[in-house]
């Protein structure tokens, strides 16, 4: 393997965790999830070229996460499965379900209900990111990111509500 | 459940995951960018294909030897136009294979770029109007050489040469609208969207 790609792959392993939410966030199927996640590994590396380091990695690999994900299609025709097979990729860290795992899955079916832009203000938000750096990254003004996010927050309330969940 | 719990079960969520371990093996599929490469990939060996077929066209339809000088004069023409058109839009195909959408100008470049190659495809189409027109009238001297030997100024000589052109025109106009609109509107259409929520309310 080339020096280069070993660092790359070393530098996105420490995020990989963070990648795989968001393929969650925007796919709802784990077959989905996965070439999701795939195909945002490979967008990071097709872009890492013109990586320049002026913005912190973590910042530029969540932009173009964000991005992959706003444009992904989901695979037209895919056989229904009658049986959840769970990827080989992926393992849960307890086998239980237990409470808490009951809410993040509702979380994340309440979060996939949002359009694109909503699910990546929400991401944002979740990771820590202040109005102005959410509209940087967006390309949208800090008025605009303050705006769509109240706005996403009532949005998401309101699908927890129905789900039967207070928010 | 306020947001400070979807905040902490989101913070809580360790989905183990593993990383491709060669990333060239990676088969990218699933995006606007990757359809329309894909696409036009496929075009351009039927093309290609096609262009070579053409060129043996006096071979297969024993053409009379008068005919050949003309044809292989007409051909070249056929083939530096097609090759003309063929090189811009596979620069276009390697130039998307590049194309990391890392942000929002970046979308907005990558579309307008689709938006002109889709117009430059458009414009390929309608070059080769001219080769399609002179085509139908090698048919109908192939087939009804009366026409011709009436003299150009004849009423049936002019009707036919009017019917040819009119549907020449209309049918590359249609097709191709169809042809660009199914094969790359579609995704581009996809990327419009994006762009436009992105915009300011």
């Amino acid at each position: 393997m080339e020096n280069k790609e070993k660092a790359f792959l070393e530098r996105i392993e420490r995020h990989k965790g963070i990648l795989y939410k968001v393929s969650k966030l925007y796919m709802d199927d784990a077959d989905d999830q996965q070439d999701l996640f795939q195909e945002i590994v490979l967008q990071l590396w097709k872009a890492y070229e013109s990586f320049k380091g002026e913005s912190q990695f973590s910042t530029w690999m969540y932009r173009v996460a964000i991005n992959t994900a706003i444009v992904f299609l989901k695979k037209e025709k895919r056989k229904p499965d009658r049986y959840e097979i769970p990827s080989e990729n992926i393992k849960a860290d307890e086998s239980d379900v237990d409470e808490k795992e009951l809410q993040l899955e509702h979380f994340y079916k309440a979060l996939r209900q949002l359009d694109k832009i909503d699910k990546a203000i929400i991401f944002y938000q979740l990771e820590g990111y202040s109005h102005r750096e959410i509209g940087d990254n967006l390309g949208i003004s800090e008025g605009n990111a303050r705006v769509r996010l109240n706005r996403a927050k009532e949005k998401l309330k309101t699908i927890i509500q129905k789900q039967g969940y207070g928010l | 459940m306020d947001f400070n719990d979807l905040q902490s079960a989101w913070n809580n969520d360790k989905t183990h995951v593993t990383l491709p371990t060669q990333l060239d093996k990676i088969n990218s599929a699933n995006t606007p960018l990757d359809k329309i490469k894909h696409n036009l990939k496929k075009e351009f060996l039927y093309q290609i294909q096609s262009i070579i077929f053409i060129g043996f066209s006096p071979l297969i339809l024993n053409f009379p030897s008068n005919g050949i000088k003309v044809f292989f004069l007409l051909y070249a023409l056929f083939v530096a136009v097609s090759a003309y058109y063929l090189i811009k839009l596979y620069r276009f195909y390697i130039s998307l294979g590049k194309t990391t959408l890392s942000t929002k100008d970046s979308l907005y470049e990558t579309y307008y770029e689709i938006r002109l190659n889709m117009e430059l495809y458009k414009t390929f189409g309608f070059a080769l109007v001219p080769f399609l027109i002179l085509f139908l009238f090698g048919i109908f001297y192939w087939h009804w050489p009366d026409f011709f030997n009436k003299g150009f100024n004849s009423t049936p000589f002019l009707a036919i040469t009017f019917a040819i052109v009119v549907f020449s025109i209309l049918y590359m106009g249609f097709a191709l609208e169809w042809w660009v609109k199914h094969f790359y509107g579609k995704y581009a259409q996809e990327m419009r969207k994006v762009i436009d929520s992105l915009k300011e309310e």
